[in-house]
């Protein structure tokens, strides 16, 4: 590559211009990546945190709506399921009223057996099952109230007329949605006067295989009855959650692309201007020598060097700032912080890359391809 | 400095900085210029000839020495100020015409008036008349790319006449020109020194503008080298004596 | 003494390619300004609009929504005669006990979202008037009938005249379509509220009331006596301000969209400069015998200044008209606050219009700043020289 040298140069010669196209290409990839990241992330928690034996069952009128604790000895005796643990929903709040995070009720019973991904050492799943007040709760929320593990904590009731007080039994990591708390079903069940009811039950089956056979069984067996089911696997579960947010993910990226065009513009306009202006010397080049070729791939290596320099600023810029920043304020609910997906990060390079080759092309064609005679007039 | 001239430079330097080198434009030059002359300022390449020329217009300041032109004196003045006089009292003609290529012919003769206080209609008259004066005023909403090299530099000296300044100052003004052209140009500020006894102050390295003069300026590497009659003085003279 | 704007105007023009890409950029970041705030408007619009000035609206103490408020009867029995509280020709307080249930709802084209079905009685549609029935009629007492909200109808499986509805655990009748200008209410199922309560089996509960007031009532004094007493105790706020508070997410929107925008507007300036910088460097000449001719230093910069205004207005009508479009294009977005889905549309107020004028406007005079100053700056002999 001798010619890189004399790329480096051309770039450094107008250095106002180089850092300004530069800039402003950094600036528009910035915001297009971290845009594209949003549906990206819901995308990965899904398929993350879903567990292919784990099934959620739950009324078929909706999450409003409850089901009987008995349902839990029917559930366990289907075939296949292996085990089965109730929770409800509590939605407490701890301190402020902006301090929300979504916290449930469980059995603790099953619960070791339900969630391995979770990464709880074992003394600690002990611990919930015996003491009456444990709960576990995420990194998240321990980072951003600064909990620790033997901590005592009170979770104020907003549907549900009382409070409970716990004790931090441990922190439920791995695989677990960052900000959640879990505590003991038993314990808000006395609070409430023992209703018996649960919004939601969580079935473990033997082998993935199974899963469909399962959900139908359950779903048959509750039909009819007062309070019909509706089983589905976790993944699907879980997407209903992220389906509100459907709206602004295609949001996000109508924007990501608007953004893209209007870098590209900005981009052509600068590389057409560069390269006119270059005219006259593009014509001496010629005259001594270098061939067309040389000219076209020297103009585009330096368009798509400024490209590809502009989205390593814009697109590392975006990947350090989601990383940094726990993006997933209320704004995102039950999200904890937003990272940058791989693909959304070689995705980006690609495109800055692609930005400066065409952004280029066609100014550089013309200038490459022009009659020595006709250029060297234009200097003249 | 209560001067009659119509250009007064006494002991004028201008030095200017290139990098780390100090060059003397000019050196110590001192010349006065009577009204109603018409007058080049020759010499070689590197002679100052076109710095003593833009200290003259008031695009420039003396490094030391006073300049004064039209009997007032500019030396010390401010830039916003200067240029509102540049705007009264000077007129330019470039050796590239420096006509504004997005506006007409008509355009670029009013660009002066614009900073005066005159009315539109005014203004109108008096750019109708400038160009009659140069013979063009046919081509007035020609754009300066649909007119020839002389034709352009006739736009620009009706530019330089239409506020009716002290002064018109010519840097090169047939440098781009063919022969025939550059004789007509020429000929034409002859004309305007003669009919509407405007002082004209030129710089030139043509040797054909000497016949058309009354006096010629030599600079040499910033020094004034020598003045003579040019040859319109000198058949002027003669005719006279004869 | 002002260099004369055709030569801007006609400077832009003549270097077409390069003015177009330029303001291709801002019209592009206005667009994008526009359809995000007509978004933020939309939305704020159709929950801020739910509430009726005169209306209070009461929840359990410490709730922040309806969603997550129980209240009981006894508590309601105490509350309703209460003297500011307007009574209808019968002489009945217009108190409208309410409950709120999410239920999941068949989208037509598949899959379900989360709906309001809200459990109510006739004097509902009195304390709330911005709700018209517009098509049919109101549902019967202690009868399966719903009527549905217009921001459904089309949207979701049967929600048409005469159709019947699988909602929670039973099967109702859609007996009427009701509009309510635009608000949420609109993307609701109002049912009798017995009938909700049986079919969620939680008990005889209401989640909120809401009482319309006398005219000239003091509110300040209802509010006060409905959190004091003893037998209420719960908690009042105008609809009004309970719905502002609501529009948070509006709020949340706004801001993010603004930061969007702005970092954009950014990437547009450095556009723009560049293109300015390079107008500057091309006419030197023309700067030159301007400042020559006489033109003051600082007329040469506000005329560049004022070219770079020109490209960006131009720029800032040409976005507005791209994103006009979307006005009145109407969508459904998941609010999490109230934990339902929401249908609403963009609005392209006359405000926003403004707004990104300006906007356009302040990208303009950021890009042109610095190569108009350079401009202004040049020495004379330096520009002249620069043939």
């Amino acid at each position: 590559m001798k010619y890189a040298m004399l790329v480096l140069k051309n770039l450094l010669r107008s250095k106002r211009r180089t850092i300004l196209t530069v800039l402003s290409i950094a600036v528009s990839l910035f915001i297009f990546s971290a845009l594209v990241s949003l549906p990206a992330v819901a995308n990965q928690v899904l398929s993350d945190t879903a567990s292919s034996v784990r099934v959620a069952c739950h009324n078929k009128a909706g999450v409003t709506y409850s089901m009987p604790e008995a349902y839990k000895q029917r559930i366990a005796m289907t075939n296949h399921v292996v085990a089965v643990v109730p929770q409800s929903w509590f939605g407490g709040i701890y301190h402020e009223v902006s301090d929300q995070f979504p916290n449930f009720a469980i059995d603790p019973a099953q619960a070791e057996t339900m969630w391995p991904d979770w990464s709880v050492p074992p003394e600690q799943w002990k611990t919930f099952r015996e003491l009456r007040t444990a709960c576990l709760v995420g990194p998240g929320t321990m980072k951003r109230f600064g909990l620790h593990i033997g901590q005592q904590i009170q979770l104020r009731g907003t549907i549900y007329r009382f409070n409970v007080q716990l004790e931090i039994a441990g922190v439920m990591g791995g695989k677990a949605p960052p900000n959640f708390l879990v505590f003991r079903r038993d314990y808000m069940e006395e609070a409430e006067g023992r209703p018996g009811l649960v919004d939601n039950f969580w079935v473990r089956v033997d082998k993935s295989e199974n899963v469909p056979q399962v959900i139908a069984a359950l779903d048959e067996g509750f039909a009819n009855s007062s309070a019909e089911t509706k089983s589905e696997t976790e993944a699907a579960f879980v997407s209903t959650f992220v389906n509100q947010f459907r709206f602004f993910f295609q949001l996000a990226e109508i924007l990501g692309f608007i953004v893209v065009i209007t870098i590209g513009l900005v981009a052509a306009n600068t590389a057409a201007m560069s390269i006119r202006e270059r005219r006259g010397e593009i014509a001496v080049m010629r005259s001594i020598g270098f061939t067309s070729r040389a000219i076209l791939s020297l103009l585009l290596s330096e368009s798509l060097l400024i490209g590809l320099i502009g989205g390593i600023i814009g697109c590392g810029t975006a990947f350090i700032v989601l990383h940094l920043f726990a993006v997933g304020s209320s704004a995102m609910g039950a999200f904890g912080d937003i990272q940058m997906p791989p693909y959304v990060l070689v995705g980006t390079l690609f495109i800055a890359a692609l930005i400066g080759f065409l952004s280029a092309l066609v100014p550089a064609l013309s200038a490459a391809r022009r009659n020595i005679v006709d250029a060297l007039r234009m200097v003249v | 400095m209560d001067s009659k001239f119509a250009v007064d430079l006494e002991h004028v330097v201008r030095t200017y900085k290139r990098d780390e080198f100090e060059v003397q434009a000019l050196d110590d030059v001192s010349v006065q210029v009577p009204e109603g002359r018409f007058v080049a300022i020759m010499g070689p390449s590197g002679s100052g000839k076109t710095t003593m020329l833009n200290l003259i217009a008031g695009i420039d300041h003396p490094t030391s020495g006073r300049v004064a032109v039209g009997g007032e004196e500019i030396t010390g003045m401010k830039e916003r100020d200067l240029a509102a006089w540049r705007a009264r009292h000077i007129g330019l003609v470039f050796q590239f015409y420096n006509l504004i290529p997005v506006l007409t012919a008509f355009e670029n003769v009013e660009l002066p008036l614009l900073l005066t206080n005159l009315g539109k209609a005014e203004r109108r008259e008096h750019v109708e008349t400038a160009l009659k004066v140069v013979g063009l005023a046919d081509r007035m909403d020609h754009y300066p790319r649909q007119l020839s090299g002389g034709q352009e530099q006739r736009v620009a000296i009706a530019r330089a006449i239409v506020t009716d300044p002290t002064i018109v100052v010519a840097d090169e003004p047939t440098g781009d020109l063919d022969a025939k052209s550059a004789e007509d140009i020429l000929g034409l500020m002859v004309d305007l020194n003669q009919q509407f006894h405007k002082t004209i102050v030129m710089v030139t390295h043509d040797p054909r503008a000497e016949r058309y003069v009354d006096t010629v300026y030599r600079l040499d590497k910033g020094v004034l080298a020598g003045v003579e009659p040019g040859k319109r003085a000198r058949s002027a003279a003669a005719e006279a004596s004869a | 003494m002002a260099v004369p704007l055709k030569y801007n105007l006609r400077s832009l023009l003549v270097r077409r390619i390069s003015t177009a890409m330029t303001g291709g950029g801002i019209a592009l970041v206005v667009a994008v300004f526009v359809i995000v705030m007509a978004m933020v408007a939309g939305l704020n619009s159709t929950i801020s609009d739910t509430g009726s000035p005169d209306n209070i609206i009461v929840i359990r103490r410490g709730a922040t929504t309806e969603t997550y408020s129980a209240i009981q009867l006894p508590q309601f029995d105490a509350m309703k005669f209460l003297p500011q509280i307007k009574r209808d020709q019968g002489g009945a307080p217009m108190a409208s006990p309410e409950l709120p249930v999410q239920m999941l709802m068949q989208k037509v084209g598949g899959g379900t979202d989360n709906i309001v079905m809200r459990g109510v009685l006739p004097v509902a549609l009195e304390v709330h008037d911005k709700v018209h029935i517009t098509a049919g009629r109101m549902f019967k007492p202690a009868v399966n009938e719903v009527i549905v909200g217009k921001g459904l109808v089309g949207r979701y499986e049967n929600c048409k005249l005469g159709s019947t509805l699988h909602l929670g655990r039973g099967n109702w009748k859609v007996v009427g379509i009701f509009d309510a200008a635009g608000s949420s209410f609109e993307s609701e199922v109002w049912g009798d509220i017995h009938n909700v309560q049986d079919d969620t089996q939680r008990g005889a509960y209401y989640a909120d009331v809401r009482l319309k007031l006398l005219p000239g009532a003091d509110q300040a004094a209802l509010i006060q006596r409905i959190a004091d007493d003893p037998q209420i105790n719960l908690q009042g706020e105008s609809e009004p301000d309970y719905y502002k508070e609501q529009a948070v997410v509006a709020n949340q929107m706004r801001v993010l969209g603004m930061i969007v925008a702005i970092i954009m507007a950014v990437g547009a300036i450095f556009g723009a400069m560049n293109t300015m910088y390079a107008a500057v460097s091309t006419r030197t000449t023309e700067i030159g015998t301007l400042r020559a001719l006489g033109f003051s230093p600082a007329a040469v910069m506000t005329s560049f200044l004022t070219e770079a205004l020109m490209l960006a207005l131009a720029a800032g009508i040409i976005g507005i008209i791209l994103a006009m479009p979307i006005d009145g294009l109407s969508t459904t977005f998941g609010n999490f606050v109230t934990f339902s889905t929401l249908a609403f549309s963009f609005q392209v107020t006359p405000r926003i219009m403004l707004e990104a004028i300006i906007f356009a406007a302040v990208m303009g005079v950021f890009g042109g700043w610095l190569p108009a100053r350079q401009a202004m700056r040049m020495r004379v002999v330096d520009a002249l020289r620069s043939v």
